[in-house]
């Protein structure tokens, strides 16, 4: 499986907060979801790939080629939709049509039109009357009418309400269609990164924590709920984030595949219940550590 | 193509206030005549200064108000070329006023030494156009448009301040543009020439240093 994208030991200093050795690779036909808090790099990352941003080290290839150097075709096979959707304020959604269009070697109109359609955007409209909501939408079928083989999407749900959010994701699904086509989503809304990624990367303070698969993720971290006691005590010790619960104490581990045995006889006697770690345990469990 | 768009989006404001107020100096000129030809073409040195780097200034502000770069970043062109076009139709803007305040010049009747000192004194005047306004352009993507602005307008103080005082000491009467026209007056051809042509290397020099200033502060 060849890699649309390969980022390596990227870094970025900045006054009070330094990326470092950021890693990312996504093969062809993957989702990737790119999660953190507020702050902790996912935004500068992004704008690196994108050549916004110079990295002070490391060494990106998109579609193997560096973006820095070959920007034009390279960006001319990305779909990007920012944190924020920058256009120019006084002029209408047509003319931003016809402007962006013919930077694009491909530019289908009418996939253009027929998104704004089902996004409910006039074509008349003048941009700085269009709400968040719409403002991603267009950025979203900007990115999607040239056929793009690469979406980079910085949170791109950011501050929108559910249903907006969903049709959002659904285009997104849409798009992957023949699995050919990649995609990289920043977001701290975990559940949106649940439904659409293949994979996950964490990253907290400026570094990748955790990159692996979501179903390994699923299976090798869970929250446990034990009794005190259970395990002979020695649970706690084990577990991150360890808190009072109604079933008594319960905490996150990443390994569960490996204290599954010791499990055993508190899962049989009901002193210990196990679920799986949400994406947002994940997270706050790097964030707070142990 | 994609420059193309660049110069396209921009066309409009780089050539009508030129275009415009050129035609303006034309109409008087055929038909009030001139009375001062030197000053004149000062006057056309100055009036070139203002009305190719407004043009300039103002597009900024719409970038900077509307975040045009970081738009710009998004769409598969480099932010260096679109300051290298930006740049260049302010250069090619300067030199066309020029040419045509020449051919102004040339086709009122002056007598040949006075068509050579007005020729001069315009040169002069489109050197240091081309010169400032490399300059103040560099500082606008550096640093916005507005402070860019503010050194120009401290700039033109101080320099009238400096006249204020040169004819206080009575070395020297009257305004920035009578001072500055009997410096010039003083500059033999030659030189003129070379600092015309000192003036295109300064500003062609400068695009590279804007399109790395812009490059590294898109966002």
């Amino acid at each position: 499986m060849d890699n649309v994208l390969e980022a390596r030991n990227l870094g970025k200093e900045y006054a009070g907060f330094a990326l470092r050795d950021v890693s990312l690779t996504i093969p062809r036909g993957y989702i990737l979801g790119l999660i953190g808090p507020n702050g902790s790099g996912k935004t500068t990352t992004i704008r690196m790939l994108m050549n916004m941003v110079k990295p002070s080290a490391g060494e990106i290839k998109i579609f193997g080629m560096d973006p820095a150097e070959n920007e034009k075709a390279v960006k001319d096979r990305i779909g990007f939709v920012g944190d924020e959707q920058f256009y120019y304020e006084n002029r209408s959604v047509a003319w931003t049509e016809e402007f962006v269009s013919r930077f694009f070697e491909k530019w289908d109109g009418e996939l253009f039109n027929r998104l704004l359609g089902g996004f409910g955007i006039e074509r008349r409209a003048a941009i700085r009357k269009l709400s968040k909501g719409m403002r991603v939408k267009l950025s979203i079928a900007i990115a999607l009418s040239h056929d793009p083989e690469l979406l980079i999407l910085d949170e791109p749900t950011a501050g929108l309400d559910p249903v907006i959010r969903r049709e959002i994701l659904d285009r997104l699904m849409e798009f992957r269609g023949n699995e050919e086509r990649s995609i990289l989503i920043s977001s701290h809304i975990t559940d949106d990164i649940m439904r659409v990624a293949d994979g996950v990367a964490f990253i907290v303070d400026g570094r990748v924590v955790l990159r692996d698969e979501k179903d390994s993720i699923a299976a090798d971290w869970k929250r446990i709920h034990f009794r005190p006691g259970a395990a002979g005590g020695r649970l706690s010790a084990g577990l991150s984030c360890v808190k009072e619960s109604a079933f008594g104490h319960s905490g996150i581990t990443r390994e569960y595949s490996k204290i599954r045995e010791e499990l055993a006889p508190g899962l049989a006697s009901g002193d210990v219940r196990v679920e799986n770690a949400t994406l947002d345990d994940v997270l706050i469990s790097f964030v707070k550590g142990e | 193509m994609t420059m193309f768009e660049i110069v396209r989006k921009n066309i409009f404001r780089y050539v009508t206030p030129p275009l415009g107020v050129f035609a303006v100096m034309a109409i008087y000129a055929f038909s009030s005549g001139i009375n001062n030809p030197v000053n004149f073409a000062g006057l056309l040195g100055i009036v070139t200064f203002i009305v190719t780097l407004a043009p300039a200034l103002v597009i900024e502000m719409e970038e900077e108000r509307n975040k045009g770069y970081a738009f710009l970043a998004t769409l598969p062109v480099a932010i260096r070329d679109v300051v290298r076009v930006k740049f260049m139709m302010t250069f090619f803007s300067i030199l066309a006023l020029g040419a045509a305040g020449l051919a102004l010049l040339a086709s009122i009747g002056l007598p040949g030494y006075l068509l050579s000192e007005s020729a001069k004194t315009l040169s002069l005047g489109i050197a240091f156009c081309l010169i400032f306004e490399s300059i103040i352009l560099v500082l606008a993507l550096r640093f916005g448009s507005a402070p860019a602005l503010v050194v120009l307008l401290f700039t033109t103080l101080m320099l009238n301040i400096l006249t204020f005082v040169v004819a206080s000491a009575g070395f020297a009467g009257g305004s920035i543009v009578t001072i500055a026209g009997k410096i010039f007056s003083a500059v033999p051809w030659p030189f003129a020439a070379i600092l015309l042509a000192a003036g295109v290397a300064v500003f062609l020099m400068m695009i590279p240093v804007g399109a790395r200033v812009k490059e590294s502060r898109i966002v």
